[in-house]
């Protein structure tokens, strides 16, 4: 009866397919507790934000961005879904010292809240037919250890995912003459991107968190990155929460389940938007998996309050035990070489 | 970054560089038949940062065979010999400790943490064979170590430590001390090791070290290790630190965790 | 094993599961909603670390076997930002603990609330789920 209730709600929002997505509820707020207002039926166009603002000068004239930051919560998904979800079951929330923290940072006055995927407008990720496949076999198979979500593993989470808010964790942002270096408090990722305008790295050369070359226009820091291990699927591109058990591909609105090609490379721009705030933009270009190059942004980085202090997090230590209990494979014996 | 400039010194400055080192060295209570060749040139004249300290910002790797072994010991298969980089030979390991250490050595390649992809903890960080990056600011130092993409961020603001807690790589505060940077990190845990010879600690190490500029491409690093749990004493290691000179150098990817799915789920190594 | 086998007493946020923002993996990857348990035993031992801190309690069954579960905590950085040390936690200390079963059946639990010997429960005040 469901399955015929949601094949109708299919074929109605192959005809609107935004106002179908409204009403099944699946733009809910990400960060917050109980009932949201809300989301307008469409969003305006996305243009990037243009700020007055004019950050101070490093010693070797870069714009200052340096300093501590949390993660701002997504206001709306990552994705519109293909099949809005009618009836979503509801899922206990971890438990309340998890990630709920009264705290979190909020948007920047007059910033539209809207979702993650700016382009295409409609907030779909245009996916090949094979990555949608794709897709659906790895959310369908996530009891299962060779498909678990690469965060979950203690992968790294690559670009721009490692971007993605978690709102117990934050970043630290560096510079030094010719570099701008971020360190990425979950899982104790970084990455060094130099300004000088050197090479990209042979192809054979390939990081989890990719190779960056990075120049600044204006006050806008844009990365180009490149390079990325392709040793897995399980590291997907993007993933807001988890991905919930039982909640199909189309229907999902956290992104999980994408992973790219050897193709994949990334534009980012960092635009400070006032002494306390930076957006994100990440244009997201994959011949073998998008049908067109995908752009998500959002308000990423806000300042730390004075008393932050970021704490080690470090993933793949304690992890043995969750990985038991999601998928029963007990990695404890394992031990590889090191030099 | 200038180079370095290179002291032609007649012999009266040579006498009184020894004299000033060793003065400085007594002073210190370090045995002066062990003082570092490197270490007799008493003035750091390399680059400095706008703040006025010695330049430290770049890429550093150590060489030796800290990483084998801190104390002294000859060649087995797969393990260059090396000289103890530990002031005074051995470790002063209190008797129960010594007798776990033998056994940790024993069972080193299912016990060392580091060949489950642990983290690999301080100072057994800085001397793996993989280069570490440094990135210096007047109040944070951050330092990106190439293996499983470990860091470690040192406060130099003036903030208290983050004590009565467990962090792999500790919580570090650091100061200048002249032309030497030191940093007291605590909160270490006792997850780690020191070396592949199954070197040890409890949660009560604490860990002093300093990173003496000798010039602009070399770095003292001598390190004090204290544990009450463990050792009879505090004890001290020391070790030169080398800028890597190579032109468009950057960190590479060693995802340990990689390998150990990869060993999981008998995937061939694919070399990326 | 000592559990009692109620219907949890407070009605958890039905946000879509989107309270748990970026979490590290989904709770219902490994526990069971639909198994609540209370729990209260002798600590044993404690985990301080990420993605999820764990501790460990001696339980005593009817039968007066010793069984040793493994509780699922908030990752330590979220524990740390509520003041929650590695000496917050006494072994053989009598902890009680409010949560959910593991999936997979075995002694493995998620806790909602830790209620320390002294009475004080952690984690309650400004962050009550809504009832």
């Amino acid at each position: 009866m469901r399955l015929r209730l949601l094949l109708f709600a299919f074929a109605i929002g192959l005809l609107t397919s935004r106002a179908a997505a409204q009403q099944g509820g699946t733009v809910a707020p990400q960060g917050g507790r109980g009932a949201a207002p809300a989301a307008p039926a469409t969003y305006p166009p996305y243009t990037r934000p243009v700020s007055a603002f004019v950050p101070p000068r490093t010693p070797d004239g870069q714009p200052d961005i340096s300093g501590l930051y949390v993660a701002i919560p997504l206001p709306r998904n990552v994705e519109t879904p293909l099949v809005p979800l009618a009836n979503r079951a509801p899922n206990r929330a971890n438990s309340e010292f998890s990630y709920s923290l009264n705290e979190r940072p909020k948007l920047p006055e007059g910033a539209m809240a809207r979702p993650a995927g700016v382009d295409p407008a409609d907030g779909t990720i245009p996916l090949t037919p094979e990555a949608l496949a794709k897709r659906k076999e790895i959310i369908a198979n996530q009891e299962k250890v060779e498909y678990l979500d690469g965060r979950v593993l203690c992968l790294a989470p690559g670009i721009p995912r490692s971007t993605i808010p978690a709102p117990v964790v934050g970043y630290q942002i560096f510079q030094k003459p010719g570099y701008v270096v971020i360190f990425y408090e979950q899982s104790h990722l970084y990455r060094t991107i130099p300004l000088d305008g050197r090479p990209a790295l042979d192809p054979n050369i390939r990081k989890a968190m990719g190779v960056s070359r990075g120049h600044w226009e204006g006050n806008v820091l844009v990365v180009e990155v490149t390079n990325f291990t392709t040793n897995f699927d399980n590291n997907w591109v993007i993933g807001a929460i988890s991905a919930t058990p039982g909640v199909p591909a189309e229907s999902l609105a956290t992104g999980h389940g994408i992973p790219h090609s050897d193709r994949y490379r990334v534009t980012e721009r960092y635009t400070p938007i006032d002494a306390s705030t930076i957006h994100y933009e990440a244009k997201i270009s994959d011949e073998k998996v998008f049908t067109q190059p995908w752009t998500v942004a959002w308000y990423a980085f806000a300042r730390a309050p004075k008393d932050y202090v970021p704490v080690e997090y470090a993933c793949f230590e304690g992890n043995e035990k969750n990985l038991m209990l999601m998928t029963n494979t007990d990695i404890s014996g394992i031990r590889v070489s090191v030099p | 970054m200038k180079r370095p400039v290179i002291v032609t010194a007649g012999v009266p400055t040579i006498l009184l560089v020894i004299g000033l080192v060793a003065a400085a060295q007594a002073q210190r209570g370090a045995n002066p038949l062990r003082t570092p060749a490197a270490a007799a040139v008493s003035a750091y004249n390399g680059p400095r940062t706008p703040d006025g300290k010695p330049d430290l910002n770049g890429i550093w790797q150590v060489l030796g065979t800290a990483h084998w072994n801190l104390e002294a010991h000859s060649a087995i298969e797969g393990v260059p010999a090396g000289l103890s980089l530990v002031e005074g030979g051995a470790i002063p390991y209190q008797p129960w400790a010594l007798a776990k250490r033998n056994e940790n050595f024993q069972n080193r390649l299912t016990a060392d943490p580091l060949r489950k992809c642990y983290l690999p903890g301080v100072p057994r960080a800085t001397y793996l064979p993989f280069p570490f990056e440094i990135t210096q600011m007047p109040k944070h130092i951050g330092i990106a170590y190439e293996f499983a993409h470990a860091t470690r961020t040192i406060f130099l603001d003036g903030t208290p430590h983050l004590e009565d807690l467990d962090f792999w790589m500790g919580d570090a505060r650091g100061r200048w001390d002249g032309d030497t940077l030191v940093v007291d990190t605590v909160s270490l845990g006792d997850q780690t090791w020191f070396d592949q010879a199954g070197n040890f600690h409890s949660d009560a190490l604490r860990v002093v070290e300093r990173f003496a500029a000798i010039d602009a491409s070399h770095i003292n690093y001598e390190v004090t290790l204290e544990d009450s749990k463990v050792f009879t004493r505090p004890w001290k290691i020391s070790m030169i630190v080398y800028r890597r000179l190579e032109k468009n150098l950057e960190l590479l990817d060693y995802e340990c965790a990689e390998h150990v799915y990869q060993k999981l789920l008998k995937k061939p190594g694919s070399g990326n | 094993m000592r559990t009692r086998r109620v219907v949890a007493p407070v009605v958890l946020a039905a946000t879509l599961g989107a309270a748990s923002a970026a979490a590290h993996h989904a709770f219902s990857a490994e526990f069971d909603q639909n198994k609540p348990v209370n729990l209260e035993g002798t600590l044993t031992k404690a985990e301080w670390m990420n993605p999820h801190a764990w501790i460990y309690i001696d339980v005593k069954g009817p039968d007066g076997k010793v069984v040793n579960w493994a509780i699922e905590m908030g990752p330590p950085n979220a524990l740390l930002r509520r003041g929650w040390k590695k000496s917050s936690m006494q072994y053989g200390a009598l902890i009680k603990v409010e949560g959910f079963a593991a999936k997979n059946g075995k002694e493995f639990a998620n806790a909602t609330n830790i209620t320390m010997p002294d009475g004080t429960k952690i984690f309650a005040g400004s962050d009550e789920p809504p009832k």
